[in-house]
C-alpha cells in the first residue's frame, strides 16, 4: 500500500433513521495525505458518512479512529467527540460561512476560538490562506458580498486553518453555478498537491477521477467497489459500478475524455494542465 | 370645551413623572432580556429541567393577564412568602412586568435563533468550537439582528404596560393624569396629555430602534 499507517479508519459504521438504514456496516481506511473520493447515486449515504465522521450525525454503531483517538458509537464521550471534531473538519455543500464575520475573520475564528492561537498569529496565517485561495482582495467582505465560488473557497480555507488530520468535503461544488465550479476544484487540487488527507463526496466524475488516489463507489449505504481511479473508471469489476459510470460516459457534457469537456472553465484548464 | 390652559399646566408635572415610567420600563426590560436569553438557551440547547421550567414559565405568563399577575405577585405571594412584605411594591411591579415580558421575548429570540439556520452551528461544531462558543460568537449575534424588531415591539409593550403601576398605588404619568383629571374634573385634557406623552416616548424610541437596526445591518 502506498500510504504506510492508516490515519483515519472507520469500522463497521452504521447509521439509521428509524428503520431506514442509511449507512450500513461501512469500513474504510484513509492514509496520511491520501485523497479518497466517494461517488455514487444521490441519497446513497455519502453525505451521512462524512457527517458521521465529524459527529454532526451520531452513528448508530461502529467506530471512527483518527490517529490514536478512537471514538466508538457505543459509549462515545463528549470530550472525545469534541477532540474528534478538532482533528477533522468539514466543507459543506452550502458553504455555511459564518455570516456575521468577514472572509478573514471566518478563517481566523476556528483558530482563535477552538485552538486558542494568539490573534496576531491567526491573522497572519489566515492572510496566507486567503492568498492561497486567491481571495486576498476580499478579506474584509462579508459572505453576503461573495459569490458562491468565493464563499466555498473561503470555507475550504477555514477548514484547513486548524490543520486537521483530514478534511471532509461534502459535495463541495453541488450548489455552485457551472462557471464557478472550476475555481473551487482548483483550490481542492492545491490541497491535494500539498498532501492534505481528504475524503470527498462528489458528483463531478472527471474531478473525482483526476484528484483521487483512490475512488470509492457507494450504493445503498455500503461500499460496492473501491480502487485506483484508472481501475475503477476503466475496468470496474462490479456490474452496478459499471451501470452507474455508464450513465456518465453517455452524457457528452460530463464525459471523461478531456477533449470533450466543453463545460470546463479557464480555471479548470489551468488545474488539469498541471 | 377643551381647556388648553389646564392641559398645558399638566405637562410639567407629567414630565417629572415620566422618569418613573421610564425607570419601570427600562428596569423591567433588563430583567426580561436576561430571563428571555436564559430561557431561549435552555430550550435551544435542551438543558434538562431548565428546559421544562422555561416551557411552563412561558405558558403561565402568556396565558394569564398581566394585571392578574401583578396583583398575585404584589398582594398574593407575600402572604405565603413573608419576606416579600418588606420588598417595595415598585420592585415587585418591575419584576412582574419583567417576568411577563420575558415570556414574550423568549419567543421572539427563539424565532430569531431558528431563522439563523442549523448550518451555522454545524460549521461551529465541525471547526472544533463548543456549542456555547458557537452560540455566543456566531448564532446569537446573528439572531439578535433578526430579533431587534420583535424585541423592540416587546419593549413598546412594556412601556405601555407600565401604566398599570397606578393600580398598585405607584405614581407615574398615568396616575398623575388620573388624579389631576379627577381633582379638576377635566378628564379629557388629562388623558389627552398622558396619551401624548406615551405616544411621543414611543416615537422617540422607534427612531432609536431604526438607528440601531441600521448599525447592525452594516455588519453583514
Amino acid at each position: 500500500m502506498r500510504w504506510g499507517v492508516a490515519m483515519v479508519s472507520i469500522r463497521n459504521l452504521c447509521k439509521s433513521y428509524g428503520t431506514l438504514q442509511v449507512v450500513n456496516h461501512l469500513s474504510l481506511e484513509i492514509g496520511t495525505g491520501e485523497v479518497v473520493t466517494v461517488i455514487g447515486p444521490s441519497g446513497t449515504g455519502k453525505s451521512t458518512l462524512l457527517r458521521c465522521i465529524n459527529y454532526l450525525e451520531t452513528p448508530s454503531a461502529g467506530s471512527i479512529t483518527v490517529d490514536d483517538l478512537c471514538v466508538d458509537a457505543a459509549g462515545a464521550k463528549k470530550k472525545d467527540i469534541h477532540r474528534l471534531r478538532k482533528e477533522t473538519s468539514m466543507v459543506f455543500q452550502n458553504y455555511n460561512l459564518f455570516n456575521n464575520k468577514t472572509a478573514l475573520e471566518n478563517i481566523m475564528e476556528p483558530m482563535v476560538v477552538a485552538q486558542r492561537v494568539p490573534k496576531a498569529e491567526a491573522r497572519k496565517r489566515a492572510l496566507e490562506i486567503l492568498e492561497m485561495v486567491r481571495l486576498s482582495d476580499k478579506r474584509d467582505a462579508y459572505p453576503s458580498r461573495l459569490s458562491g465560488g468565493q464563499q466555498q473557497r473561503v470555507s475550504i480555507g477555514r477548514a484547513m486553518a486548524t490543520t486537521p488530520k483530514i478534511i471532509l468535503l461534502d459535495e463541495p461544488t453541488s450548489s455552485l453555478d457551472p462557471e464557478l465550479v472550476g475555481e473551487v476544484l482548483e483550490v481542492i487540487g492545491i490541497l491535494a498537491r500539498r498532501k492534505v488527507s481528504m475524503l470527498i463526496a462528489t458528483h463531478e466524475m472527471e474531478f473525482a477521477r483526476r484528484i483521487a488516489d483512490r475512488v470509492v463507489f457507494m450504493e445503498n449505504g455500503s461500499i460496492v467497489e473501491e480502487g485506483a481511479p484508472e481501475e475503477l473508471f476503466e475496468h470496474a469489476q462490479n456490474e452496478r459500478t459499471r451501470a452507474f459510470l455508464g450513465r456518465y460516459y453517455e452524457q457528452p457534457d460530463r464525459a471523461i475524455k478531456p477533449d470533450n469537456t466543453i463545460w470546463r472553465t479557464q480555471w479548470q484548464e489551468n488545474y488539469f494542465a498541471q | 370645551m377643551f381647556d388648553v390652559q389646564f392641559f398645558l399646566s399638566l405637562l410639567p408635572t407629567m414630565l417629572r413623572y415620566l422618569g418613573t415610567t421610564l425607570w419601570i420600563s427600562v428596569a423591567a426590560l433588563a430583567i426580561a432580556l436576561l430571563i428571555a436569553l436564559g430561557m431561549a438557551m435552555a430550550v435551544e440547547l435542551r438543558i434538562p429541567v431548565l428546559h421544562q421550567i422555561s416551557v411552563a414559565w412561558k405558558s403561565l405568563f402568556r396565558g394569564t393577564p398581566l394585571l392578574a399577575q401583578l396583583f398575585w405577585l404584589c398582594y398574593g405571594l407575600p402572604q405565603i412568602i413573608p419576606p416579600l412584605k418588606s420588598v417595595s411594591v415598585m420592585t415587585l411591579l418591575i419584576f412582574g412586568i419583567g417576568f411577563n415580558a420575558s415570556a414574550y421575548m423568549a419567543e421572539s429570540l427563539r424565532g430569531a435563533i431558528f431563522s439563523v439556520g442549523k448550518g451555522q452551528m454545524e460549521a461551529c461544531l465541525s471547526s472544533g468550537m463548543t456549542t456555547l462558543q458557537g452560540m455566543g460568537r456566531i448564532v446569537l449575534p446573528q439572531a439578535v439582528r433578526v430579533a431587534v424588531p420583535a424585541l423592540a415591539n416587546n419593549f413598546v409593550d412594556i412601556i405601555k404596560q407600565s401604566s398599570l403601576a397606578f393600580t398598585l398605588g405607584i405614581k407615574e404619568i398615568m396616575a398623575v393624569a388620573k388624579m389631576e383629571g379627577a381633582s379638576a374634573y377635566k378628564f379629557l385634557e388629562a388623558f389627552t396629555a398622558v396619551m401624548l406623552f406615551y405616544w411621543l416616548t414611543i416615537t422617540v424610541f422607534n427612531k432609536l430602534q431604526a438607528i440601531l437596526e441600521n448599525q447592525l445591518n452594516k455588519k453583514v
